[in-house]
């Protein structure tokens, strides 16, 4: 059974649907990825899973953590599962600590919370999250303040928080982004460990191509609040048949430490729209080198092997036919 | 390959995600709740703004016209309750309440103008300048400042009045004088936020100069904070004027301020609670309007400046 | 060292933050003993990571900061320390571009007076409506992005009007402060494209502040490896990211992140 399992999840701002009719699964153990650039949808259904949309978000749909719908639950009860059955990492840890709390008491916040501890019990086992954590000297840093950590052990602070409780579903967003890529690679191969030894279920959301290749089993395409291809890593990193999903790959990979230079390097024409300004079909036809006539009605996500994809020119199953304009329909 | 300018959309739930264009920003923060927002806004600004307007049109209808001379003393008709002929009815001299009242808003009007004006035009060039040299001058600007911070506003307010004497002008540059550290402290602390931004950084980089790059930089995004706190101060003054009137140190009698017409139906509170009751309103209703347009004005630009 | 004379040059440069340096303790250097000389025509990487100094060295490089040791030349002259009437000339001559798109550009200006003032602050203007009309189809923007306000567009295309108004004055050296570790991969690779056609097109000299290790490897000839404060690498791209001498510099290479397929992965990990 899956340990997170979305359905149809949309998420409405005044009369905008924002996020659309997103469904994946993410099962205990798998990392699955969840790619696209900002403006893609790919937060907010994150934030919308745990139920922490902003104010004026709305959101529909399913979300099933167990057998409980985190969507259907009381507020009071999501706030249960929340830090405890499923478990956040932001991408700022500067933000997301509270500067004015010792760091020992903030990691034991969620075990004395979900547990029941006494303040003496949590203290303790906040120093030993923080050792797994691999913090050195960690009863000295579980009195410090958090501004008084790099970004990289703050980083490591807000992944002992999440994993305080044992959690079915750890939701990490852009973890590493804001870290020097030195301190990035330690990051990420703590996580990686944190995963396997909780068995738990990693949602990551991220642009970054080489973190999803490292990290995760599974990735999930968005594009204009809607998925717009799935499949297991390998197929996607490989053959992605999105022309979307293609670009991004074709983007992240030309700019490598491998790489020759000199050459123009493939770009997404334009930027991602305003949300409510996604032409209507297919939201990625205006910027879509592939798009015809047939892009102006959105293509159904259709499911081919492992994969899923929503698109009715993919990349790699060449039907020579006519419709398929290089120049693309830009205006 | 050229990149559409499409307008990446300006207000509400698209600003918002739009604005975080850079890499990885969290797509969820800012514009979805404006529609509550934008209510509340409309209310304290609108609420405000009728307010303020409707003093204003007041003090200037009292200019030319008043039911009666604010001034015409009428034995006869002492301590009249509200009537056709006196419709707030008249105070121990006979006077018509509702013409003193209006000339009173004149005078409220003009203490709050050059008070905001004293504080302001002392204020933001100090606070410019404490901005700008962190040096002996921008030291020497913020002791002074601290100074005249460690003075309560209307203690400060009074001392000036007793040395120069009591008039409503001296009320004015008194309170004015008081409020000169906030609006020191509200520039400098904004200016520095500007100065540390980029595009000073990069204006410097294409020669301007401190004071060019206050104007053309500085200025307009501080303005709007600015404008606000002066919409607050409005307010104080005239609360702060009223209590010195009160006290017999600021305007002074017959003149029909409002404050004084308060300190004079003190004697009369017992048998005519109403004498006291309609300045003590005027002055309520004037505060809560400038408070509730300085909010709206504040809650406006937040918006806007949101981005 | 034969060949074209330097554009810039930097002497032994300093800088520290720290007020208490004249109560004779060590300060805390945010850049110590770095040399650079940067030839005409070049494409040169500042390379470290936060705290390396490299955008301390950015400002300082132009005249934005001040050394607290050492000097910078420009052509020759000395540049560092001069009074800012007397840089009118460099003003025009040296550019920046900043990292951040969204505070790089005034709020409360259109862009046709974000890409004016650096003309008009430095007495360039001739016919100013065709010249920013020009400066955005440089960067191509359309003439009709000059009415909008920044936060009108997205971050890419903020990062363009940023790039087109350090254009206007036609600098001769551009330095550019981390311009595309806030976009997006899309956008990042678009706006490189841009500089590099700039770069061609224009023939300016590029001194490119960056964290990315991929993204210098793409966009310039030589590289300079700063960690925190000094200088531990510098030298032809290709040479240095074929055999790096220094240990940072291949520190920074290994944990550069690089899409890699299963198979590979099994040893990656660990």
């Amino acid at each position: 059974m899956a340990a997170l399992s979305v359905r149809d999840l949309s998420v409405r701002a005044q009369g905008l649907e924002l996020v659309r009719d997103v469904s994946f699964e993410v099962h205990s153990g798998e990392r699955v990825a969840l790619i696209g650039e900002s403006g893609s949808g790919k937060s907010l259904t994150a934030m919308a899973i745990v139920g922490l949309l902003g104010r004026g978000l709305s959101a529909s749909g399913e979300a099933r953590l167990g057998d409980e719908d985190l969507l259907g639950v009381s507020e009071r009860r999501r706030c249960q599962l929340r830090g405890d059955r499923i478990a956040l990492i932001f991408q700022d840890p500067m933000t997301a600590l509270d500067p004015t709390m010792r760091i020992g008491r903030q990691v034991g916040e969620a075990l004395r919370q979900h547990r029941g501890l006494s303040r003496r019990q949590a203290a303790e086992a906040a120093v030993k999250l923080l050792a797994r954590v691999e913090i050195p000297d960690p009863a000295r840093y579980a009195h410090s303040y958090p501004h008084q950590l790099s970004g990289g052990l703050r980083q490591r602070v807000m992944m002992a928080i999440a994993i305080s409780c044992d959690p079915d579903v750890i939701l990490a967003d852009e973890p590493t982004t804001a870290l020097d890529v030195t301190v990035q690679r330690r990051v990420l191969e703590l996580l990686d460990r944190l995963v396997r030894e909780e068995g738990s279920a990693l949602l990551l959301i991220t642009h970054d191509l080489a973190v999803v290749s490292e990290m995760c089993d599974r990735v999930v395409t968005m594009y204009g609040g809607r998925v717009v291809e799935s499949g297991s890593v390998e197929s996607m990193l490989t053959a992605p048949q999105h022309p979307y999903t293609d670009a991004l790959l074709a983007a992240s990979s030309a700019v490598s430490i491998d790489g020759a230079s000199g050459e123009p390097l493939p770009a997404i024409a334009g930027s991602v729209p305003a949300a409510g300004q996604f032409p209507p079909g297919c939201p990625y036809r205006d910027r879509c080198p592939r798009a015809s006539q047939q892009c102006t009605t959105m293509p159904p996500l259709e499911a081919v092997g492992d994969r899923t994809v929503a698109c009715w020119h993919p990349v790699g199953r060449e039907e020579p036919a006519a419709g398929i304009t290089t120049e693309g329909t830009l205006k | 390959m050229s990149a559409q300018a499409e307008p990446a959309g300006a207000s509400g739930p698209a600003a918002a995600v739009a604005g975080t264009a850079g890499s990885a920003g969290p797509e969820v923060v800012g514009g979805p709740a404006v529609g509550t927002r934008r209510r509340v806004r409309s209310f304290s600004l609108v609420a405000g703004g009728l307010i303020v307007a409707l003093i204003i049109v007041t003090a200037l209808v009292a200019l030319i016209w008043t039911p009666y001379p604010a001034l015409a003393v009428d034995p006869a008709g002492r301590l009249a309750g509200s009537s056709g002929a006196h419709l707030l009815g008249t105070d121990q001299y006979g006077r018509d309440v509702l013409s003193r009242l209006m000339s009173g808003a004149r005078i409220t009007l003009y203490t709050g103008f050059i008070s905001v004006l004293v504080a302001t035009a002392v204020g933001i060039p100090a606070g410019l300048v404490a901005a700008l040299y962190g040096g002996v001058v921008g030291q020497a600007v913020l002791r002074l400042t601290d100074i005249l911070y460690g003075f309560p506003a209307l203690l400060a307010a009074i001392a000036l009045s007793a040395a120069l004497g009591a008039s409503t002008t001296t009320a004015m540059i008194a309170i004015g004088v008081a409020y000169i550290p906030v609006f020191v402290r509200v520039t400098r602390a904004n200016a520095l936020g500007v100065l540390a931004s980029e595009y000073v950084m990069a204006a410097r980089a294409y020669g301007r100069r401190p004071w060019a790059i206050v104007r053309r930089h500085v200025l307009p995004n501080i303005a709007t904070t600015i404008v606000v706190q002066m919409c607050l101060l409005f307010s104080l003054a005239i609360l702060a004027e009223a209590a010195l009137d009160y006290l017999g140190l600021g305007t002074r009698p017959p003149a029909p301020s409002w404050g004084s017409m308060l300190q004079q139906a003190q004697g009369y509170l017992h048998s005519d609670p109403a004498l006291s009751l309609w300045p003590g309103l005027a002055v309520f209703v004037v505060v809560l309007g400038f408070s509730l347009l300085g909010d709206g004005l504040a809650e406006l630009f937040d918006v806007r400046a949101r981005r | 060292m034969s060949g074209p004379p330097a554009v810039l040059e930097v002497r032994s440069v300093a800088k520290t933050y720290d007020p208490k340096r004249r109560a004779g303790h060590e300060p805390s250097w945010a850049l110590r003993g770095v040399n650079l000389s940067v030839n005409e025509g070049d494409t040169l990487a500042i390379v470290g990571e936060s705290g390396s100094g490299k955008s301390t060295l950015a400002r300082i490089v132009t005249a934005l900061e001040r050394p607290t040791e050492g000097s910078v030349l420009y052509r020759g002259e000395t540049v560092s320390g001069r009074r800012e009437r007397d840089l009118r000339d460099f003003r025009r001559r040296v550019q920046i571009v900043f990292q951040d798109p969204m505070s790089s550009l005034d709020p409360r200006m259109k862009v046709h007076d974000i890409l004016a003032e650096p003309l008009r602050s430095l007495g360039l203007v001739d016919n100013e409506r065709e010249q920013v009309r020009t400066l955005l189809a440089s960067v191509e923007l359309p003439d009709s992005a000059a009415a909008r306000y920044p936060h009108e567009f997205s971050g890419g295309q903020r990062q363009r009007i940023a790039i087109a108004r350090a254009l206007g004055p036609s600098p001769e050296l551009l330095v550019a402060d981390e311009p595309v570790s806030a976009l997006d991969v899309s956008v990042r690779a678009q706006i490189l494209n841009l500089l590099s056609g700039l770069v061609a097109d224009l023939g300016f000299t590029l001194l490119f502040v960056s964290h990315d290790m991929a993204v210098v490897r793409h966009l310039c000839r030589s590289v300079m490896v700063l960690y925190q404060g000094e200088v531990v690498e510098q030298g032809p791209t290709d040479a240095v990211f074929k055999d790096p001498r220094a240990e940072y510099t291949r520190s920074l290479l290994d944990a550069a992140p690089r899409i890699r397929h299963r198979r590979e992965r099994g040893d990656a990990s660990s």
